[in-house]
Formats: C-alpha cells, sequence, structure tokens
C-alpha cells in the first residue's frame, strides 16, 4: 500500500483504502480500479492523495510508483511503430497507453 | 483481371477441404431433440486424438477447473456442452489447416497463436456487456482463416501480397490489389461451404468492418475489437504488423470512460497464458487426410 498524489495516479490502478470525503461519505471503496471517470469525481471532491494498492513487477516484486511511470513511457515507445497508423484516434491512444501499464507491472 | 483471378480461386477452392467427418457427425447429433453430452461425447470419443487434445484444453488453467477431467461425457457436465462442442471444432479446423499448411507466407503456429489471443481477447470484450461468450470465441479461433487458405490455395499470389503490404498500404488493400478479394470474403466461402451459422459466418467476413453485421452485431464487433487487441498485446503473431483503427462504434459498445480496461487487458493476457500451451500449436500434425471425407490432394 502506498500514499500517491492524485496527479501522479495512474488510471488502472486499484484503491488500498475507502476514500471519503470530509464529512464521513464514501467516494470510493476499497478495491475499486481508477477510471479516468473516477480520477474526475476525486478531483471535483478536491482529494489530494490516495492509498493504492502495491505494484508488483513479473517477478512480483513491488515496484515504486515513479519506476512504474518510468517503464510505461519505455513500453509506449516500443508500441509506438504498431500503433503508427492509429495514434491520432483518442480511444487507440487510450488503448496503446493501457496496453503499456499492463506491460510494465501488474496494478 | 481480377474477376478473372477471382474465378480461379474459385475454381482452386472447389476441392476446399470438407468439414471433418467427426464435426460433422457432432453437428448432426447436436441438431437433435434431447441430445445428452453422452451422444456428444459417443461421437468425438471415435477420434483419441481428439479426445486427448479436447481434455487438454478444458484441464488447462484457463477453465480453472477444481478438479481434472479425463473423459469427454464429464467434459460436458463441468463445462457445458456448449463449451465442449465449440472446443471439438476449434481443435479439428485447427488440425486440417495445420496438416495442409505450406507455410508459404507465414508461419502456421503463429498465426493461430493469434487467433488464439483474438479467440480469449473478443471473448472477455463480449462478456464484459453480454452472456455466452462461447460462441464469440470460436469466431476468433476461425477470424482468420481465409489467410490460411489462401496460404495453402494461392501460395505464390498471397506471398506478392506480403512483399506488397506495408507501411503505405494495409494487408486487405495488398490482397484486394494483387487478388481482387479480402481474406474475409474468402473465409466466408469457408463457412458457407461449412454450413457454419449465419453469426459465425458473420464474424469470419465482417472482423474487418464490424458495422456490416446484421445478425451479429455484438459478436463481430467482440471480433474486431478483440483482433486489434490481442495484435497490440502480442498474443501469437499475425502477419499483420500494424495496429489498425478500431470501428469507434465498435469499441463504444465495450469501453466507456467509466471502464477498466486495464483490468480488461489483465484477464486477456493471463487467459492466453493460461490456455496457450495446451494447444500445442508447435507440434507437427499428423496427416489426417484418411479422416476427411474427400481426402485431398
Amino acid at each position: 500500500m502506498k500514499k500517491i498524489a492524485l496527479n501522479e495516479v495512474m488510471v488502472g490502478m486499484k484503491i488500498a483504502r475507502d476514500v471519503s470525503n470530509p464529512r464521513g461519505m464514501v467516494l470510493v471503496r476499497k478495491g475499486a480500479t481508477l477510471t479516468e471517470g473516477v480520477i474526475k469525481q476525486l478531483e471535483r471532491y478536491d482529494i489530494t492523495s490516495v492509498l493504492i494498492e502495491d505494484i508488483e513487477d513479473e517477478k512480483g516484486a513491488v515496484l515504486d510508483p515513479k519506476e512504474l511511470e518510468k517503464r510505461k513511457m519505455e513500453q509506449i515507445e516500443q508500441l509506438k511503430p504498431i500503433f503508427a497508423k492509429v495514434a491520432t484516434l483518442p480511444w487507440m491512444k487510450q488503448l496503446m497507453e493501457a496496453v503499456a501499464i499492463v506491460k510494465a507491472g501488474r496494478l | 483481371m481480377e474477376e478473372k483471378s477471382f474465378d480461379d480461386i474459385l475454381k482452386r477452392l472447389s476441392d476446399l477441404p470438407s468439414m471433418p467427418t467427426i464435426v460433422q457427425e457432432m453437428f448432426k447429433v447436436t441438431s437433435m431433440p434431447d441430445y445428452t453430452s453422452k451422444d456428444v461425447a459417443r461421437v468425438l470419443e471415435n477420434d483419441q486424438s481428439l479426445t486427448a487434445k479436447i481434455l487438454r484444453v478444458a484441464n488447462s488453467p484457463f477453465y480453472g477447473l477444481s478438479r481434472k477431467v479425463d473423459t469427454v461425457d464429464r467434459a460436458c457436465t463441468v463445462l457445458g456442452l456448449n463449451t465442449v462442442k465449440n472446443l471439438a471444432l476449434s481443435v479439428s479446423v485447427m488440425n486440417v489447416f495445420k496438416s495442409r499448411s505450406r507455410a508459404a507466407t507465414f508461419d502456421i503456429a503463429d498465426m493461430w497463436r493469434h487467433s488464439l489471443g483474438c479467440a480469449v481477447a473478443a471473448k472477455a470484450v463480449f462478456e464484459l456487456r453480454y452472456k455466452g461468450g462461447e460462441n464469440v470465441f470460436v469466431g476468433g479461433i476461425l477470424h482468420d482463416i481465409g489467410k490460411m487458405i489462401l496460404d495453402i490455395y494461392m501460395p505464390k499470389e498471397y506471398k506478392e501480397v506480403h512483399e506488397l503490404y506495408g507501411k503505405d498500404m494495409s494487408l486487405v488493400d495488398a490482397e484486394m490489389y494483387i487478388i481482387g478479394r479480402t481474406h474475409a470474403l474468402v473465409g466466408r466461402l469457408l463457412a458457407r461451404k461449412w454450413k457454419f451459422t449465419e453469426a459465425m459466418e458473420e464474424m469470419i467476413a465482417f472482423h474487418h468492418k464490424p458495422a456490416s453485421a446484421k445478425v451479429a452485431r455484438e459478436q463481430v464487433a467482440a471480433i474486431h475489437v478483440g483482433n486489434e487487441i490481442a495484435k497490440a498485446l502480442s498474443l501469437g503473431k499475425s502477419n499483420e504488423l500494424f495496429v489498425m483503427p478500431i470501428d469507434e462504434d465498435a469499441w463504444n459498445m465495450f469501453f466507456t470512460k467509466e471502464s477498466t480496461l486495464t483490468d480488461t487487458l489483465e484477464v486477456i493476457q493471463d487467459g492466453y497464458a493460461q490456455i496457450e500451451e495446451s494447444f500445442d500449436l508447435d507440434s507437427p500434425e499428423e496427416n489426417r487426410k484418411g479422416r476427411l471425407k474427400h481426402g485431398s490432394k
């Protein structure tokens, strides 16, 4: 489990503890996966950080979120050639990023 | 000129392999009212090699059975008749084409791996919204069957297609230019010859243009999306180098802003890893000519 700033979270990360607003209303439950929609909602409620579940590399070792970001960028560079024909379409870009995250580590 | 070339294909395709006898018998049995798993088992167990392969796949971690199944009858009870029927179809069709491949333009095992990747992906995508992705799984296995036919029956022309295909010309455009028809249409001819369901025919015929589907819109969309996901995740190796644009309507059918794309991709990646080995795609196929109705040349 690791605390991570909302502006550094990645779509696909899993929430490790319920996120509540100051009045105690639960906004996102433990175990939920971060989606674009969820992140926007948290921004609306001025949530600045969340606790996320550990990310593992392919050998099962815990991966630092910064290392994950670096690996994701490396994956994107590798994927760019095969996505060359479709990179301008928003949903294809979304697919490319998701593939890069999944290949970078186990969320 | 294109028309002449296509007449030529049709002539060459007139000796397309017949549907394996065992699959014909299975379809016959399962079209009868009140058939049971015992009837299906009786047909499939005539072919011990096929039975062994079905059981191998059924026992792979993909299906997550807590106990090993060792008979077709038992597999039907645990996995459901439809799953077993679809596995039998998948494995038999793979065998027919593996034994005939000339590998003129691509490695047949790599191509089947891509098809298996598409099958796993399409099923997972379909099941995000609908139930019963079993038929979609088979659709994924069979969607590129036209490529295998072209590789076997028009090796010279299909090699030219591959020489032309690249960054500036899609595979489908290259097929149109050299042969005048696409692998999707050629696959459709086999689907008709083998009397596949209309939904299966559409999954094969329209996997590059899902908007053309009429009876199986959702299934076709899932194959279309799954095909590109399999390429994006490098599951197997298609003869296509590039990820092609996914039709926006097809994409939106399964993925919204709220959907957890990464979760789905993980399910697909794990599912493929769990099932791939059980298909034993690198083993050379024994010659099955004797079991085909009309044999082959």
